[in-house]
């Protein structure tokens, strides 16, 4: 009883309360229990392995591909295909963010911009960007270009859609109280729209940077002669189970990688919304 | 002198309904003045004209020196720390923390310079809206129902406020409200707008600070201007 009432108590809106609330930062302990499942997985998937269940060259095991791990990345080749693997993103998501962001300021700020630049995208964005890779094999060849532009692609979509309705949503009551105080329509872009689709944007940043490594694994996949995507078509040639799993192992490590960059970032950008 | 306020035969139109009709106004360099009205009276309508808010309008509406508003929201920049909320008054790139935090003094906010708005209560909130309309130092202020957002008491606190900060800084007021006992107790004169037109004007003698008691005649002559008579209320 008594602890439905202080609960109670907790939630009662406070207007009146001038102190603002405590800002204790939590960090609560992991839950172990939360270990057990994934942990009994992996222990199945070595037994499995052990008691020859589980063919090699259908899957090796857990230990195996520990050990592929440690040998590929003392011979260099994982930190050469890393390197050139990790170069596409950046460069992919570089022109696509750049051609994203002017693209959604534009089309989010005048109506003109608005009017010719949403539609195509707009119908554009409905075309499955994976199933372009024939396209772009015979436009860009099978060099660096067909991966990067696919990449590109990736990005800029969720990034575009973001960030122009991070711009088309900021709040005209805002707007309107620096008009009062005689803010100009550049210092008005500037103070208020620009920080006021922030949040949006890397809404959109954190999905594009996900479909990123999405389109490189597939562009890498399809055709390379270098990357993380060739070392692990090269390993399925030669039924090397163990190599494509330490493949698979860095892309989603990259992917996480990214992924907690963005939300640093977030954290960082977006102090004021904190309570 | 000439008024800070002057307006003569202002008519604003959207499409073919008139929410102000052939206005005249005229408010003193100093002056405290009430504008009640009811919902859709044209009141709001009137103060964004002076705000320099809407300009597409017949007849004339001068106003002469820096105007401030202060909104029914506060209409904070959530993403600039208190103190810079402040300056955003002063215009331009201005960084002078050092009036940000005299202005905040005025209304009891100084603890909360380095706060973000977000963790500010409605009152907190609506001082600090206040802050950023005075430190323009504006030869007219216009409140624009600021204490309708606030629970009854702090209500109160922040009439005490506005009066208090009248007195020291001494710029034009315009009130506009629908709280009777709001305007009695604040304005020199009292404004009744009804479809566009003023159709009451009231000037308040009393010393300040006011008690309500001094002027139930008044009051009772504003609510019938507003269409509420005695025998509504008994």
């Amino acid at each position: 009883m008594s602890f439905s009432t202080t609960s109670l108590l907790d939630h009662a809106p406070t207007t009146t309360d001038p102190t603002p609330p405590p800002r204790t930062r939590r960090r609560r302990l992991p839950d172990l229990r939360r270990w057990i499942s994934p942990v009994a997985l992996l222990v199945l998937w070595q037994v499995s392995s052990a008691t020859g269940l589980l063919p090699p060259d259908k899957l090796s095991s857990p230990w195996t591909v520990l050990q592929s791990g440690v040998e590929v990345a003392r011979t260099g080749e994982l930190g050469a295909a890393f390197t050139v693997s990790l170069g596409r993103v950046a460069v992919g998501f570089l022109v696509g963010a750049t051609i994203a962001v002017a693209l959604g300021i534009a089309a989010g700020l005048s109506k003109w911009g608005e009017v010719l630049i949403d539609p195509p995208v707009q119908m554009l964005r409905t075309l499955p960007f994976l199933g372009l890779i024939p396209l772009f094999i015979l436009w860009f060849g099978i060099g660096e270009e067909p991966k990067i532009a696919l990449v590109a692609l990736g990005v800029a979509f969720p990034l575009y859609l973001n960030v122009h309705s991070g711009i088309r949503n900021s709040d005209d009551q805002l707007i309107e109280a620096t008009t009062a105080l005689g803010y100009t329509r550049a210092e008005r872009l500037w103070h208020v729209i620009l920080p006021g689709a922030i949040p949006q944007t890397l809404v959109g940043l954190r999905l594009s940077l996900g479909t990123a490594w999405l389109a490189l694994i597939v562009g890498e996949t399809v055709n390379a002669d270098a990357g993380l995507g060739y070392l692990i078509t090269n390993a399925r040639e030669f039924l090397r189970t163990d190599v494509v799993v330490v493949g698979l192992v860095v892309y989603a490590a990259l992917g996480l990688a990214t992924d907690f960059l963005v939300r640093l970032l977030e954290r960082r950008a977006l102090r004021w919304r904190a309570r | 002198m000439a008024g800070t306020v002057e307006i003569h035969g202002l008519t604003k139109r959207f499409g073919d309904r008139t929410v102000l009709e052939n206005l005249d106004l005229s408010i003193e360099p100093g002056e405290f003045v009430a504008l009640l009205g009811r919902s859709g009276s044209g009141k709001s309508t009137l103060l964004r004209v002076l705000a320099g808010l809407d300009s597409e309008i017949d007849g004339e509406a001068v106003v002469r020196g820096t105007v401030s508003v202060a909104f029914q929201q506060p209409r904070l920049l959530p993403w600039r720390k208190v103190w810079r909320n402040v300056v955003l008054g002063l215009g331009k790139q201005s960084d002078d923390r050092r009036l940000a935090l005299r202005a905040l003094e005025e209304v009891r906010l100084v603890d909360h310079a380095d706060d973000w708005p977000r963790t500010l209560s409605g009152g907190e909130a609506q001082r600090l809206s206040l802050a950023r309309a005075l430190v323009r130092e504006p030869d007219l202020l216009l409140l624009d129902e600021p204490f309708g957002a606030l629970d009854a008491l702090t209500r109160i606190a922040m009439q005490r406020l506005v009066e208090d900060l009248w007195q020291r800084h001494r710029p034009s007021v315009l009130l506009v409200t629908h709280d009777v006992d709001e305007a009695l107790l604040l304005a020199d004169r009292v404004l009744v707008l009804d479809e566009g037109r003023i159709v009451s004007v009231h000037a308040l003698g009393h010393p300040r600070p006011r008690r309500l008691a001094d002027h139930m005649d008044v009051r009772t002559k504003v609510l019938a201007d507003l269409g509420v008579t005695e025998d509504a209320l008994a």
